[in-house]
């Protein structure tokens, strides 16, 4: 008889210890999914920036900025270009602001990552024209 | 031969909860530590790199000023002296110049970019070229101070 009381505290036991057990995993799998998340983000955010600088060093120095961003493996996208990495994606849009005596071009180059917008860089130059006196 | 019996008592499964969940907690604490301290790191590592293309932005734009001034003054002037002479009149704020060369400075918290351009000869297209070019870091000392 004592060891039948016994036998059913330590179920009772068990289960109160499985149910907590379930609770904590619960809690802890989304504390190291957010930490995994973060990492992800914070590689891509690391990777991606050094890529966008390179980017945008060559869109300075281009002459033909469209056939560089081709030759970097860039494909069209609606009005700007797309670059698809492992972990991030690339992207350029064009803005060109026409000045008093010139052109101001300038790419703006975003990072997108995790499905989370990571930065925007600007690669801006300034282009003199030819102004009739 | 004696068979030793393993008895589990009560409480033990509770102990061994107890340890198992804050072995867990620790590594997850650690975990996201480490993963938050990685992406501030990157976080301000990219913000401080997208502030500086913002301020070589900014030298194009004040490059874009200088060169509507030059415009402006070239129409007027009939020697090359008068053309300098008229542009230090007309430069934008916070530019200087010095024979044909034009500096300005653009600061970002603790760097400056030091610009500096030469104003080209009269009627010729670039009007001005870019001499120097440079981002300077002012460190203060106490950030190499473990």
């Amino acid at each position: 008889m004592r060891d039948g009381h016994r036998g059913n505290a330590l179920l009772v036991e068990l289960m109160f210890v499985i149910f907590f057990f379930m609770l904590g995993a619960m809690t802890l799998t989304q504390l190291f999914g957010d930490a995994k998340h973060k990492s992800l983000q914070a590689k891509a955010t690391n990777v991606s920036v050094m890529e966008a600088e390179n980017v945008a060093d060559d869109l300075y120095a281009a002459e033909d900025p469209e056939a560089k961003l081709q030759e970097l493996g860039f494909e069209r996208n609606g009005e700007g270009w797309m670059l698809n990495k492992d972990g991030y994606t690339l992207t350029v849009v064009r803005k060109d602001e026409d000045t008093e005596a010139g052109t101001l071009r300038t790419f703006v180059i975003s990072s997108y990552g995790d499905g989370k917008d990571l930065f925007s860089l600007p690669s801006t130059r300034y282009y003199p024209k030819e102004v009739s006196p | 031969m004696n068979k030793r019996k393993v008895a589990l008592g009560p409480g033990a499964a509770s102990l061994i909860l107890i340890v198992v969940i804050l072995s867990l907690c620790m590594l997850a604490m650690l975990t996201t530590i480490g993963s938050r301290n990685d992406y501030s790191l990157a976080s301000r590592s990219a913000e401080m790199i997208t502030r500086v293309y913002d301020l070589q932005g900014q030298t194009e734009r004040k490059m874009a000023e200088l060169d509507a001034v030059l415009v402006k003054c070239q129409k007027d002037a009939g020697s090359m002296e008068a053309y300098l002479e008229q542009v230090g009149k007309n430069l934008p704020e916070g530019m200087e110049i010095n024979g044909d060369l034009v500096s300005w400075t653009e600061p970002l918290d603790n760097r400056t970019m030091n610009c500096e351009v030469r104003i080209l000869e009269m009627g010729k297209l670039p009007r001005a070229e870019w001499v120097n070019y440079r981002l300077k870091v002012d460190e203060p000392e106490d950030d190499w101070e473990w």
